[in-house]
């Protein structure tokens, strides 16, 4: 095989990338026989089945509302759509574990709702138990569906009128047309917002923590903290990675043969206006996942910070964490667009299976927990610190001290690993909307692969490219325990003020910073839905 | 895009980088566990006294210690502390912590509340006593943790999380004190009454005073705070085993760290934090006991009277924690 | 009453500008194949989306096979029709293999009748070996009998085409044109079908309907198209065509290459325009005869010639054979072949 520099730079990327969760997968290969002959005796099977369904639960809860959602917009005209096509993003910015804690805080036995329900109902009115399955899928399903409803919408407007009439001159109505074309080809999209509601619902602990399920971040921190063993920890880190990568081609597998993009649209689709109660029924229906999956944490944590108004939350150092916070994920927004662009553009230009393993590979930090990536990563930087502090005493007698662990260097490294795949799977769909005629028509006319990026793809790419930067910043944003880790010493960000307010209870207090996050996560998504709304943009 | 202007960018974040860990002047490098808010004031008041200043970086303990020994020589931290005793232990026996001879510690601190070289030292003291609805429970109706397991308390009992170090080491010392076999049929009797597992003390005692349970077991500065906002909350104290081990009780402490740059300053600060006037800060911060015997807790706390206290030692609670989280595993306890 | 009934069919789509379809009225009868016929834009496609029920029509009725499909009252959504339709990008569901697009439209057989129909159009359309592929993987000629064994496997009562050949090369449009038509015929389908394309729809369609402006100018058999067109819109349109200027007088319309007879129904002294097809001029050669040849394009069984009167009028003219030819020509023309149009 013939390595040409772009596949070549894509594999390096990829392979730099899968680093930390390469070392965090050869853990298997020096298992914990003790620990894990516990865990099978105790807790295994049913941390195995938990994460199951709760896997199965948020893919159909965030699947079913995101996808239902992005049909109901895309399809039909009701009053309110302009305002609720883009209020359906706003989820996005409210982070789990906020939207876990206000959920718990409202809902549960001791909370404003279960009070007035008793009040109303007498003391032995049955109410659904929120610390429950039902209830983390739910509070996660709330939160994630906007993965599924931006990248479904795109993929409904997409899709070329002339399919859907077919497909109604051939019989069927036009519910049936929705289950039987417009959802099949819509497939890739709905899977990718999928795949990433479900990575993440793996990856959290915020939210699982508070409502006491257990599932397999929920057992490696246990391992971690509570048997002191970060070894098995690790390997069972690596099991919750085989555990997606299984996943992930079990999906491909399943999809086979069929194609899924009708080229261009030769008619655009044209919305059908609902009447009557139907419209009402529309507009409330998106009114209400609004206002419970935005409206309710908004104006709980707003109510918490006018009570706490004047206590500690706010100080001197509060402006700074804003800042803190929105340069770091700015930063790392760029640095991971940057390799995702790299990752995706070498994918697109080889046929090389090993590349293509390499790109898959490196998107898989989605799935596991902040704290399992940082320690991947903190193993080999503090390696290469070491090695070059050795070197540089030895032969020259100066010590380089600590260049990359606790660096910006390291937090952001850490970060692109974590959310390669949002940014790799929005340039990928960007790039695969691009015909491959168009790379010939730029290679014949004189351009390098380079200058055929530089020139075509880029410009094309220009709003996808905007959104998935936009999707990264607000991750990094909320991201949490890498952040605890990893962060330069003295350098604070808004989520490391709600960790702390929040290990201590103290909710209150931790409802300005939350607040302040959720508001700075508004701005990109604004902007991600005025793009997206563009004809011919990619979401 | 240059790649000029990309090589640019990341020279500079390399000597971003290289600037940080510089200063060698007279200054103490915190790595805590214990949150900036209730650690803040002790140490104003240690750079007012001594004028050396502190910087501090605060995450959860285990990440802290993952960075330690990464950091290995090169670390900028001196001091490093926790919320527990276990995790300090931990650190001791991974080596990345250092003893000192300390006359002003030895004569602060109660020897059980320290390692014996004082490679940690506890600072201020966690008891975590019975809580019991003051409306539907009465103190008789109470005596020991292990009387919890009676059938008396079914659907009346709520438990913390098991993945908390605080139950962990609740459990630690019933190990310790009973015994493998005792500690695990009592921890069943507890299961046996179907109780109602949370994630956090505050839940809890809000549970209580709603009527979801009747009581638990929890650490005092959380119940004071509800009470220090309204002090009818309907939730009382109960000190359990007084008349064998006594209550038990978890320390938050700090030790100095083996690689530290600043050791004698590190040092005057955990000194200082063992003198009279920090421990007033501590026990007025947060309503928990002063680890110092001569100071007296928050008013607050002291009205629900004198007890006594587990005198384990409380490296204990690090020595058996993995022992009693697989215990907690094999019981079934979330 | 025909098999499928238009009637004063009317569409809009924006207030302020000219209606895509104007007074639509004709009929199909059963069996038969009918082409529409246009420029771009004309309002040949909007008819189409009407009677398929993809677009609700402002005013007017579609009738088919006795049942009323759409008037003011009343709206058959369109899978309730019982209408075919081919589009011009064949709109073949790329998630699904060449059989199950076929079976797409069989939902209410069971799985044996089903598979027994997919067989049979597959069968038909020559595609057996290709059932388990997908669109993506066929050719473009392959496609097209897809999307047309798709389209006919639900047995509709109407099959629409719209611009069917459009997507494809030159010789394969001629080969799929018959193959196409020799399948209508031979399943006895009604057929309606729009395309630009004067040589299509004269070889596939029974009957040709010019539009223009989203009003049909004329339905007829191409014959009568072409030598009997209503419209100087439609002579013009429908192959070529020379024009030559006249005027009425009291025995004939008079002009430059004669007089011929008068069915306008205009008085004399009407200024006219007479329309001469190519096979209508004889052409000899003659050194003092009235023509010029000016030009001449080789058509393989033809030669059209271009002439130039001494008034500069030109005319094209049909010239069989190879054999050379004079610069000047005698031009006779065969009056009865002759259309007279009035001067706009």
């Amino acid at each position: 095989m013939r390595w040409t520099p772009w596949p070549l730079a894509a594999a390096l990327v990829a392979l730099l990338v899968a680093t930390p969760l390469l070392v965090v997968a050869a853990s298997l290969l020096t298992p914990s026989l003790e620990v894990w002959r516990h865990l099978w005796q105790t807790q295994l099977p049913g941390l195995i089945a938990h994460t199951l369904a709760l896997m199965a639960g948020v893919g159909l809860g965030a699947g079913g509302l995101g996808t239902g959602l992005a049909w109901l917009v895309a399809t039909y005209r009701f009053p309110g759509h302009a305002w609720l096509e883009w209020l359906l993003v706003l989820p996005l910015a409210v982070p789990t574990y906020v939207m876990g804690f206000v959920f718990l805080g409202l809902f549960d036995y001791a909370g404003p709702v279960q009070r007035l329900w008793r009040g109303l109902f007498g003391a032995g009115a049955w109410f659904p138990e929120v610390a429950s399955y039902g209830g983390v899928v739910g509070v996660m399903s709330l939160v994630l569906y906007p993965y599924v409803y931006v990248l479904a919408r795109a993929a409904f407007l997409a899709q070329s009128a002339t399919l859907l009439e077919a497909a109604r001159a051939l019989g069927a109505r036009r519910a049936e047309v929705f289950w039987r074309v417009a959802l099949p080809l819509a497939r890739p999209a709905i899977a990718a917002g999928v795949a990433l509601a479900v990575m993440e619902a793996l990856a959290d602990f915020g939210t699982v923590a508070i409502y006491n399920y257990p599932t397999f971040t929920v057992a490696i921190y246990r391992v971690w903290f509570g048997l002191f063993d970060r070894g098995a920890a690790t390997e069972l880190a690596a099991l919750l990675l085989t555990f997606t990568l299984t996943l992930f081609f079990l999906e491909r597998w399943l999809r086979g043969q069929a194609r899924f993009a009708a080229g261009s649209s030769l008619r655009p689709r044209q919305p059908v206006r609902l009447r009557g109660w139907r419209a009402g029924l529309a507009t409330a229906a998106a009114t209400a996942v609004v206002a419970v999956a935005f409206g309710l944490p908004v104006g709980q944590l707003l109510g918490w910070t006018l009570a706490s108004v004047g206590g500690s939350a706010y100080d001197a150092h509060y402006l700074q964490l804003v800042r803190n916070t929105v340069l770091l994920a700015a930063l790392t927004a760029v640095v991971a667009l940057v390799a995702a662009v790299v990752v995706a553009y070498g994918l697109r230009l080889s046929r090389s299976r090993f590349v293509a393993f390499c790109g898959r590979l490196a998107t898989l930090g989605y799935a596991l927990p902040g704290s399992v990536i940082a320690v991947g990563v903190l193993g080999p930087l503090s390696f290469l610190d070491r090695t070059l502090d050795g070197w540089l005493r030895a032969t020259w007698g100066v010590s380089s001290g600590l260049l990359l662990t606790g660096s910006f260097a390291g937090l952001v490294f850490a970060y692109v690993v974590r959310f390669l795949a949002i940014s790799c799977q929005a340039v990928e769909a960007g790039l695969a909307a691009i015909t491959p005629s168009m790379d010939m028509a730029g290679r014949s006319l004189g351009a390098t692969a380079g200058g055929v990026l530089w020139r075509l793809h880029l410009p094309l790419l220009r709003g996808g490219l905007c959104g998935a930067a936009l999707l990264v910043f607000v991750d990094v944003m909320k991201e949490m325990p890498a952040t605890l880790l990893l962060r330069p010493f003295g350098y604070n960000t808004l989520a490391v003020r709600i960790w702390e307010l929040t290990s201590e209870s103290l909710w209150e207090a931790a409802a300005l910073p939350a607040l302040t996050l959720v508001a700075a996560g508004l701005l990109p998504v604004a902007v991600l839905v005025r793009r997206s709304r563009r004809p011919g943009a990619a979401p | 895009m240059g790649r000029g202007r990309l090589f640019c960018s990341l020279v500079g974040l390399v000597g971003l980088a290289l600037m940080l860990p510089a200063a060698e002047a007279a200054e103490v490098v915190v790595y805590s566990s214990r949150i900036e808010q209730l650690i803040k004031p002790m140490f104003d008041a240690f750079t007012a006294a001594s004028g050396i200043p502190v910087r501090y970086f605060t995450a959860s303990e285990a990440e802290l210690i993952e960075r330690l020994k990464a950091e290995g020589a090169n670390t900028p931290a001196d001091l490093f502390m926790t919320v527990d005793a276990g995790n300090l232990w931990l650190a001791e026996q991974a080596g990345l912590l250092q003893g000192v001879a300390s006359p002003v510690i030895a004569r602060h601190i109660p020897a059980h509340l320290r390692a014996k070289d004082n490679a940690w030292v506890g600072l201020s003291v966690r008891a975590r006593p019975i809580m019991y609805s003051s409306e539907r429970v009465m103190p008789e109706e109470l005596s020991t943790y292990e009387a919890l397991g009676d059938p008396k308390w079914r659907g009346r009992l709520c438990l913390r999380t098991s993945r908390k170090v605080y139950t962990q080491s609740l459990v630690a010392a019933m190990l310790k004190a009973l015994g493998e076999a005792r500690t695990e049929a009592v921890l069943r009797a507890w299961m046996a009454n179907e109780p109602r597992i949370f994630n956090s003390d505050t839940k809890m005692l809000e549970a209580i005073a709603a009527g979801q349970c009747d009581v638990t077991i929890a650490n005092t500065y959380y119940l004071a705070r509800l009470k220090a906002k309204d002090p009818d909350f309907p939730v009382a104290v109960f000190w359990p085993n007084q008349q064998d081990r006594g209550v038990h009780v978890n320390i938050s402490g700090a030790g100095i760290t083996r690689h530290a740059k600043h050791r004698q300053e590190a040092l005057r600060l955990l000194e200082f934090l063992s003198g009279p006037e920090a421990q007033r800060l501590y026990a007025d911060a947060n309503y928990e006991y002063p680890a110092n015997p001569a100071v007296k807790p928050h008013p607050l706390i002291a009205a629900w009277g004198t007890f006594k206290a587990d005198t384990v030692d409380v490296a204990v609670f690090g020595e058996l924690q993995a022992a009693a989280v697989k215990l907690l595993d094999r019981v079934g306890y979330r | 009453m025909a098999f499928l009934q238009l009637k004063g069919l009317a569409k809009r789509y924006r207030p302020h500008e000219p209606p895509a379809v104007e007074d639509l009225s004709f009929g199909v009868a059963q069996g038969e194949i009918v082409a529409l016929l246009g420029p771009s834009g004309c309002g040949k496609t909007t008819t189409l989306r009407l009677i398929a029920g993809f677009e609700r029509p402002d005013a007017g009725s579609v009738e088919l096979g006795g049942t009323l499909l759409v008037d003011r009252h009343r709206f058959v959504p369109p899978e309730r029709r019982g209408v075919g339709m081919v589009f011009q990008d064949f709109a073949l569901f790329p998630h699904l293999t060449v059989a199950a697009n076929v079976a797409f439209g069989l939902r209410r057989l069971d799985a044996a009748a089903r598979a027994a129909r997919v067989e049979e159009m597959l069968a038909l359309v020559e595609l057996t070996a290709l059932a388990r592929r997908y669109p993506h993987e066929l050719s473009s000629g392959q496609q097209q009998r897809v999307a047309l064994a798709r389209a006919l496997a639900p047995r509709p009562a109407v099959l629409l085409l719209d611009e069917p050949f459009s997507n494809l090369d030159a010789r394969l449009r001629w080969q799929m044109l018959h193959e196409v038509r020799a399948l209508l015929r031979r399943l006895h389908v009604t057929a309606l079908f729009v395309t630009h394309d004067q040589e299509e729809a004269f070889a596939l369609a029974d009957r040709v309907g010019v539009m223009q402006q989203g009003r049909l100018e004329q339905l007829d058999t191409p014959e009568a198209l072409y030598y009997a067109p209503r419209t100087r819109f439609v002579a013009s349109f429908v192959g070529p065509a020379s024009f030559l200027p006249g005027q009425v007088t009291g025995g004939g319309i008079l002009t430059e290459l004669g007089t011929f007879p008068n069915d306008t129904g205009l008085s004399p002294g009407a200024r006219v325009e007479v329309m001469l097809r190519p096979d209508a001029l004889h052409l000899r050669p003659h050194p003092q005869g009235q023509g010029r040849v000016v030009a001449r394009h080789f058509r393989g069984p033809f030669t059209l010639v271009e002439v130039q009167l001494p008034s500069g009028a030109r005319l094209q003219a049909a010239l069989s054979g190879t054999g050379a030819l004079p610069s000047r020509v005698h031009v006779e023309v065969d009056p009865q072949r002759a259309v007279a149009f009035p001067c706009a």
